[in-house]
């Protein structure tokens, strides 16, 4: 969705407008391409909000998990399910022109940022996650690693692909490796 | 040069196109005037770019100025470097001369004067005045035009052109056209050429405190224009950007600080796209401008240049863009600018955007992907203003009328409060606005769920607005923040609930508001708040609306805040846009979530139609994709619509579908109102009852395992699991399921109804369902219907086993596993004789029957029994059953006591008797699945006695007649639905058959006779006894009964073996009494010893202990030999060796009275006795015979006596036939003696190829 940006600290805000192929002009990116020399020094070791959700064709969710280590909301879930239903509207644009599996920072609500892995199979796999850290790497490397995860969930003869993940196994994986990486 | 930035203002505003300077030497201007100015604006003139590359600018406006004109006259010749661009581009000289002599004293010198400025891109236009007809004016023309030409133009460039006043050539036109674009092109290079060099020069000092921004600006402002007026958008466009961005650069350097702007009254109004909306003179700061008003200006005269280019996607996304980073550069700003006044901007860029964007854009020939992007740009825009407006709205009070949807809150949690400076204070005076305000907020419901739905209203506001106001009041300290946690706090535990709670109705559900009201009416009394103490919400709002009305100028923003219902009209318009704009752009999501608050709006102004229409395009994306938790926040509000609307099939269903949303996303209470309003409706009178489709809820499968199996005809009951979505029991009033064939699709299917009204349990129920009698094939479950009190549902939904919730019954199909199979008709039991061999005639006898079943239980199966004729079932005896395969067992064992003749009985252990009643009888249960074999005893009756026939000419006795059938009808099957019906064939035979022959003729006239008996069954025979009642005319030799030797007895004759005994008899004399038998009669003593499973056997006694002797009667028939011969017939051979079809041949018998025939007391008969009747017999299909068939010849009565009877016959057959007989029908076959017999059968051979006979076709 449309946001306004503003940031919380006084400090100038860091790439406010929505990424988008389309409107990425060399102004824009003359303009965003700056990034305050403070930044990397003041990034505050606070709680961070993530949430992971596994889209599968038909944009379902099959996989939903708060995997942010700040204190939960009990309204934030309806604002994060909103966001990332909506980033769909920019995932469907996005990912028919692009070979690349990790779409990062594809959408950004305010301070909240939206990342996206697409799996590679015949069929459309999204592991979308609404996370507000900058760590890019470990964001990639946890989408790898949910992805290697949910391919075993695949595998499962007794899983039928489309449906809802319920392992409680799955879930554990994926909570420990948003701790590590995220 | 900064002072020049004023008269650059002047000089740009009057300067809008290209000049052309026209040096009208001997005053012909105004002649030619109006024919130079139709070739404007020039229809193709090819420029160059900046890049010095050719472009070609249609229609090229420019303008034909006098060098008298005052505009050209009083220009200063020190700006001209700056202004270059407002100098002509062309000098056209007009002259005209008639003499040669003229030209050369006056004219050339004063051409020479005007040409020499080497600066000037100039061409002489020579014009004729000389009328064709004129031939002496025209050569002189042509004359002087050629000394023009001859002394300006030049090899490299042509500088002159000739005009005919009274000719009409367009060549010339064509000439001076291109004449003048040259000179443009020309001096357009040149002159961006200067103003490159210039600005480099410039920019190279760009750090050096010298620079001044102004000069640059004007100059590379300047060669902007200039390309701008030559039409050449695009190098215009990218001046402005680097323009644009070195402005950035200095702007960003923080070396000084500067003024922003944006303290004007009507700042608030964003002129992004007004480049004249403030003289820049108005603007400049130092040495530089001030940032608010220029990058609006710079922008504005970007999107002026890209309207010019027909490019509005581009305005929209570079307009949006700018939007944000400008929005960001005044927030950074903001605590030196007025109250919101960022915010107001925001709102009003983006209507400009929006507006002019639209307006330029048609919508042509665009790619689809660019309208779509155009789309989304400007739903952005409209979103992004949307969510500004509200926040300006909540600030002055309307928060309490915004809908908490996700969306709302999203955008407005997460948006900081703004950061004034100083928050404002409401004045004094303003306390019956205060005390409006604070009416709205109590008599505010907020968030006022449907169903009871307890849910924690989403926020709208990042933090408090009371403590975020009070904060940023200059005068309250932190300790006065801390104190207002407190009071905050204290109301939380409860412990000032009571003042509260008469204010705000939502405390509980709010937080809030809670709040909203800490202060109680304590502080409500003091109208005038104090600096020492915080201020009240109403207060704040109070507050805010007066600062806004400070800082907005706009009109229209204002007055859509004016009132709740402005406000809500403004709301509205944005959201509508916003939603059009996102699903024209195919963002469907974003459009989808506008859309829902479309509908709560419209919902809240009782527009419930409109309402539930865009509540339902919203459900059904969520519904969709499967965002349950999206859903289940939306779903509610539409079901409530529908109520209203007393839209009763819509109530339903989005109530099933609240049902079948996940558990966790509702609390059982909520999802038991859910079901109480389903039966409540279901139970109620509906004026259109519509079936409702549960297919979510209420799920349903086979039992897991094999299907059920049927055979064709049988009914069953067939068990379905059926799992209940409905958080309580829910009684049914009828249940029913159908079978889908999954051979055949097109044949209707038939539901089979439960037969009791269920009551379903939450979770798994199992259903058992009567199943009448169904076709062969398999058969998958089709739809569940039911009732629920007058609602008739029906589900689809097929679940794949396990309970309905863990499953995403959406994502996969529904599978095929059939759960009836119904077998094609087949034979289920076989029954057959347990025996191939005869039984024995006229005793009882076992029959047996072989009871296969065929995978098929038989269980309370009953057999009728239907004897035929001449057959009765012994119903004394019981009825015996045994095991088929114990028999089989002992099969070998039984066979090897035949033969040995040893035969015990042998019991099996698995057999039963039963008693027959009614001629049925009950299988019992151990039967029911295992081939049996099953005894009764029967008798065939046959009166008829035995006979024996002679072994010289053995006659065959008919199978038939031993034949006896039995008629059995099995009626089985669970409900005695399967009937089998068989007729069984018995054969019954004689013990044995008896033939004769006589061994020998003895010399004393004994015979001796030999009796063969062979036996029938196989079993052994035990012969106790025989003898012979002779008939008439036979008498037994010496005294004896008739009796062999009775030491041979018994005689044993083995199962299909041949005996014999021999009698010896004689002729005797004939008494022709009546009661003298005619036939004799053999009589026999035996017994039969064999078993049952293989055929005869000892007969069915009552008491079987005793073994009983049969007797067995067969006649016998003795012929007397011929004794007295009275007629002789005898054949005569064929004259020719070989019969042939068609070839006539004479038949000769000779007849010869051997005797004399009035001897014979038997011949008395014959009337004529010299007359004989003699007949053919003769097969009419073999022979025709020629001449009489039938007919008397003469035979003398005389011994002696001969005839010759001569028949003449035509085979018709080729073969061996049978010639024709000749018989005597008056004599007794006694007294005829045949010598020699005629021939059994001649041979007729085919007929000659070459002769052509013809055969008849038919006898």
């Amino acid at each position: 969705m449309v946001s306004q940006q503003d940031a919380i600290s006084n400090e100038p805000p860091l790439q406010g407008e929505r990424f988008s192929p389309i409107n990425k002009t060399k102004r824009l990116s003359g303009n965003r391409g700056r990034t305050p020399p403070t930044t990397t020094s003041v990034v505050p070791v606070m709680a961070t909000t993530a949430c992971f959700i596994i889209v599968s064709r038909n944009d379902i969710p099959i996989y939903e998990a708060e995997v942010g280590s700040a204190i939960k909301k009990e309204e934030a879930a309806h604002q994060h399910q909103f966001i990332l239903h909506a980033a769909l509207d920019i995932v469907q644009d996005l990912v028919w022109t692009t070979s690349a599996m990790f779409l990062k920072a594809m959408d950004r609500f305010n301070d909240l940022v939206v990342s996206v892995y697409v799996t590679a199979g015949h069929i459309l796999h999204i592991l979308m996650l609404l996370h507000d850290s900058r760590n890019e790497d470990g964001i990639k490397s946890f989408f790898q690693e949910v992805h290697e995860l949910y391919i075993k969930i695949l595998l499962n003869p007794l899983y039928l692909p489309g449906s809802r993940i319920t392992s409680s196994h799955f879930d554990t994986k994926v909570r420990a490796l948003a701790r590590k990486y995220l | 040069m900064a002072n020049y930035l004023s008269p650059f203002q002047t000089i740009k505003s009057a300067c809008d196109r290209l000049v052309i300077a026209v040096e009208d030497v001997s005053d012909l201007w105004p002649s030619v005037k109006e024919g130079f100015e139709q070739r404007l604006p020039f229809q193709k003139a090819c420029l160059n770019n900046k890049t010095r590359n050719p472009v070609f600018v249609e229609q090229l406006p420019a303008e034909f100025i006098l060098t008298t004109d005052p505009r050209l006259r009083s220009r200063f010749p020190q700006e001209q470097s700056v202004f270059w661009f407002r100098e002509p581009y062309a000098t056209v000289v007009l002259v005209t001369c008639e003499d040669l002599e003229e030209f050369k004293t006056i004219l050339k010198p004063r051409l020479k004067l005007i040409v020499q400025n080497d600066e000037k891109e100039w061409f002489i236009v020579f014009v004729s005045k000389a009328h064709p007809s004129n031939d002496q004016a025209t050569k002189m023309a042509k004359k002087v035009y050629a000394k023009l030409e001859v002394d300006f133009s030049s090899k490299k460039r042509e500088r002159c052109c000739k005009l005919d006043l009274h000719g009409t050539e367009s060549i010339f036109w064509e000439d001076l056209e291109s004449k003048m674009v040259e000179s443009i092109r020309n001096t357009l290079d040149r002159r961006v050429q200067f103003y490159e060099e210039e600005i480099r020069k410039l920019s190279e000092q760009r750090f050096l405190p010298v620079w001044n921004f102004c000069n640059f600006f004007i100059l590379k402002e300047s060669l902007a224009f200039m390309f701008e007026m030559a039409h050449l958008h695009e190098d215009s466009l990218r001046e402005y950007d680097e323009l644009e961005l070195c402005y950035l650069e200095t702007v960003n350097t923080p070396v000084r600080q500067r003024e922003f702007g944006g303290l004007d009254h009507g700042d608030d109004q964003a002129a992004l796209l007004n480049p004249v909306f403030k003289p820049l003179t108005q603007i400049i700061q130092d040495d530089s401008f001030r940032e608010f008003e220029f990058r609006q200006y710079l922008f504005a005269c970007q999107s002026k240049l890209l309207f010019k280019l027909s490019r509005p996607v581009e305005v929209a996304a570079r307009g949006y863009a700018f939007i944000i980073s400008f929005s960001k550069t005044l927030a950074l700003h903001e605590n030196a600018l007025p109250f919101c006044l960022r915010e107001a901007w925001v709102i009003t860029a983006c209507l400009a955007v929006i507006n002019s964007t639209s307006s330029h854009y048609d919508g042509g020939v665009v790619a689809p992907d660019v309208e779509k992007e155009f789309y989304r740009l400007q739903g952005d825009l409209y979103s992004l203003c949307r969510i500004k407006f509200m926040r300006l709205a909540y600030l002055i009070g309307y928060g309490v009328e915004m809908e908490r949807s996700p969306a709302n809150s999203a955008s407005l949690s997460m948006l900081p409060w703004p950061r004034p400076a100083v928050w404002p204070v409401s004045s004094p005076d303003a306390s019956s606005e205060v005390f409006a305000k604070e009416k709205i907020i109590l008599q505010a419901n907020p968030g006022a769920k449907h169903f009871d739905i307890q849910r924690k209203p989403l926020p709208l506001e990042p933090s408090s607005l009371l403590r975020e106001a009070n904060r940023r009041r200059a005068s309250l300290s932190i300790g006065n923040v801390s104190e207002l946690l407190d009071s905050r706090h204290s109301v939380t535990d409860g412990s000032g609930a009571d003042g509260v709670s008469k204010f705000s109705p939502s405390s509980k559900t709010n937080p809030s508001s809670m709040s909203r009201n800490f202060s109680g009416p304590v502080n409500f009394e003091s109208s005038s708040p104090s600096l020492d103490r915080p201020m009240r919400l109403s207060e704040i709002h109070v507050a805010a609306e007066h600062a806004l009305k400070r800082t907005i100028s706009d009109l229209d923003l204002l007055k859509s805040l004016s009132t709740l219902q402005d406000f809500e009209q403004k709301y509205m318009e944005l959201t509508k846009g916003a939603a059009d704009k996102y699903h024209n752009s195919c963002w469907k999501r974003h459009g989808v979530a506008l859309d829902r608050e479309i509908a709560a709006l419209c919902f809240k102004h009782g527009n419930f139609d409109l309402a539930a229409k865009s509540y339902e395009k919203v459900c059904a994306l969520y519904a969709g994709e499967g965002w349950q938790d999206l859903l289940a926040e939306v779903l509610p509000n539409l079901a409530e619509c529908q109520k209203i609307l007393n839209d009763q099939a819509g109530y339903l269903s989005s109530c099933v579908r609240l049902l079948s949303l996940d558990n966790v996303l509702f609390s059982t209470k909520e999802r038991r109102a859910f079901q109480s309003e389903v039966v409540r409706l279901a139970h109620s009178e509906m004026k259109h009852p519509v079936p409702l489709n549960v297919s979510s809820l209420i799920t349903f499968a086979g039992n897991p395992g094999p299907p059920l199996e049927l055979s064709d005809g049988d009914p069953g009951t067939l068990s379905v699991t059926v799992w209940s979505g409905f958080p309580d029991d829910i009684a049914l009033e009828s249940l029913s399921m159908t079978l889908v064939a999954t051979n055949n699709v097109d044949e209707g299917v038939e539901a089979i109804k439960c037969s009791d009204a269920p009551v379903l349990k939450p979770g798994r129920n199992t259903v058992t369902l009567a199943l009448p009698p169904q076709k062969p094939g398999s058969y998958v479950l089709g739809v569940l219907t039911g009732q629920i009190g007058h609602l008739r549902f029906r589900s689809h939904g097929f679940s794949k086993g396990g309970p309905p919730d863990s499953d995403d019954f959406m994502s996969f199909e529904k599978p095929t596993k059939p759960v009836l199979k119904v077998f094609k008709p087949r034979p289920l039991v076989d029954i057959v004789a347990a025996i191939s061999s005869a039984l024995l005639m006229n005793e009882p006898q076992w029959v047996g029957l072989i009871v296969k079943p065929m995978n098929y239980s038989l269980r309370g199966a009953i057999l009728h029994i239907d004897p035929g004729p001449e057959l009765m079932i012994e119903e004394s005896q019981m009825i015996e059953i045994e095991d088929y395969m114990s028999v089989m067992e002992r099969m070998p064992q039984i066979t090897e006591s035949i033969a040995l003749e040893n035969v015990s009985s042998i019991s099996t252990e698995k057999s039963e008797q039963l008693l027959l009643g009614n001629g049925k009888i009950a299988l019992p249960d151990w039967a029911s699945d295992i081939t049996t074999v099953l005894w009764f005893p029967v008798r065939a009756i046959d009166d008829r006695m035995a006979r024996g026939t002679s072994a010289v000419y053995p006659q065959r006795q008919s199978v038939v007649d031993g034949m006896r059938t039995i008629a059995l009808k099995l009626v089985f099957g669970a409900f005695h639905n399967q009937i089998f019906e068989r007729t069984i064939a018995v054969h019954f035979t004689n013990p044995l058959h008896v033939s004769t022959r006589v061994v020998d003729k003895c010399n004393d006239g004994n015979l001796l006779l030999q009796v063969i008996m062979h036996s029938q069954v196989k079993a052994s025979i035990h012969i106790y006894d025989a003898w012979i009642d002779l008939q008439d005319g036979f008498v037994h030799i010496g005294k004896g009964d008739g009796r062999p030797i009775s030491s041979f007895f018994p005689v044993v004759i083995s199962p299909s073996s041949r005996a014999a005994i021999l009698f010896s008899i004689r002729l005797g004399s004939m008494t022709n009494e009546d009661e003298v038998p005619t036939e004799s009669i053999l009589n026999m003593r035996y017994g039969v010893s064999g078993d049952r499973n293989v055929g005869a056997h000892t007969p069915v006694s009552a008491n079987p202990g005793v073994e009983r002797e049969l007797l067995f009667k067969s006649t016998l028939i003795l012929q007397r030999p011929v004794l007295d011969p009275c007629l002789a017939v005898g054949f005569l051979p064929f004259s020719s060796d070989c019969l042939k079809v068609g070839q006539l041949v004479s038949m000769q018998w000779r007849v010869e009275r051997l005797k004399d025939l009035v001897e014979s007391p038997r011949s008395t008969l014959n009337v004529l006795q010299d007359e004989l009747l003699y007949e053919i017999n003769v097969n009419p299909d073999n022979w025709m015979i020629a001449g009489r068939k039938r007919g008397h010849v003469f035979l003398s009565t005389m011994q002696g006596s001969r005839v010759v009877i001569t028949v003449t016959c035509v085979p018709l057959i080729s073969g061996y036939v049978r010639p024709p007989q000749l018989g005597l029908p008056d004599v007794d076959d006694a007294n005829i003696s045949y010598n020699p017999a005629g021939p059994h059968l001649v041979c007729v051979l085919p007929p000659t190829l070459s002769s052509s006979f013809c055969v008849p076709a038919a006898a």
